[in-house]
């Protein structure tokens, strides 16, 4: 199980990993709008980091969902 | 019309099925997930949708197509015809929002193709996912303990099994997940 993800977030209209930012150091806030590289349109960053938790939510849900598979599946090998 | 400004035209096209979408959800105050569309011929939101924009039926049918593919909108259940039963999703309703917010904001801009790589989540701590299944997932967890120690088994295959339930629990992503209802469960089998 992988106990750390990384998540790149997306360009919400072409789905480009390319940003137009001020600097390598800049970090986005809440209620910015960053432009994307590749089709030039502007993202609102709060919704791509909502889209981007939605998806570690379901990626971490999987991930449970297998766990407890794995375990129910030692459950039985233990009580055969 | 070139093949490149009818591609544009549908992406505008696009931007109105989903920002018209997102409006009446925030005009019921509701969240995305609790308000269904239906996009079919003659239907209620049809006819609003096609009143508000002036958007022929045929390019919102074909806008949908493309909405539903990038995953914009979803259907919410089964036998609600093709254009029916349609949800808003995170990414349609993000798209609704930066749409709108472009319209009065100005994006920070800068040098051209920076890779950017935005916030990493981690599985610790206490951030917990998911809400309404908690308690399911305490019950289940409660009946699983149950189980091993009604069982009939002996005193050390109960052990055996019980230490690899501590370490189910004791995972970090475990924790972060179903964080209160391992605490209740890993008390009552002493895991400190």
């Amino acid at each position: 199980m992988e106990n750390q993800v990384i998540l790149k977030i997306h360009c919400i209209f072409c789905f480009s990993k390319d940003f137009v930012l001020p600097d390598k150091n800049y970090s986005p806030q809440s209620g910015h709008q960053i432009l994307c590289a590749h089709c030039g349109r502007s993202n609102d960053y709060d919704s791509l980091m909502r889209v981007a938790k939605k998806n570690a939510k379901e990626r971490a849900e999987e991930q449970v969902t297998q766990e407890l598979n794995r375990f129910t599946k030692e459950l039985s090998r233990l009580f055969k | 019309m070139g093949k490149d400004e009818l591609k544009k035209e549908r992406e505008a096209v696009i931007d109105s099925v989903l920002i018209f979408m997102n409006d009446e959800i925030e005009r019921h105050g509701a969240l995305i997930a609790h308000i269904e569309f239906s996009f079919e011929a003659e239907s209620e939101d049809t006819v609003a949708i096609i009143k508000e924009t002036g958007i022929s039926y045929e390019s919102i049918r074909e806008a949908l197509n493309v909405c539903i593919a990038r995953n914009y909108v979803t259907h919410r259940g089964l036998g609600t015809g093709k254009y029916g039963g349609l949800i808003l999703t995170e990414e349609g309703q993000g798209r609704a929002v930066s749409v709108e917010a472009a319209k009065h904001t100005v994006p920070v801009a800068g040098v051209e193709g920076s890779r950017v790589q935005i916030g990493q989540i981690h599985n610790y701590g206490n951030a917990q996912i998911g809400d309404r299944n908690v308690q399911n997932v305490q019950n289940v967890l409660n009946s699983i303990l149950e189980s091993i120690e009604g069982a009939d088994a002996s005193d050390e295959e109960k052990a055996e099994v019980k230490g690899l339930f501590k370490r189910f629990l004791e995972h970090p992503l475990t924790q972060t997940v179903i964080s209160s209802a391992t605490t209740v469960i890993a008390t009552k089998i002493g895991v400190s």
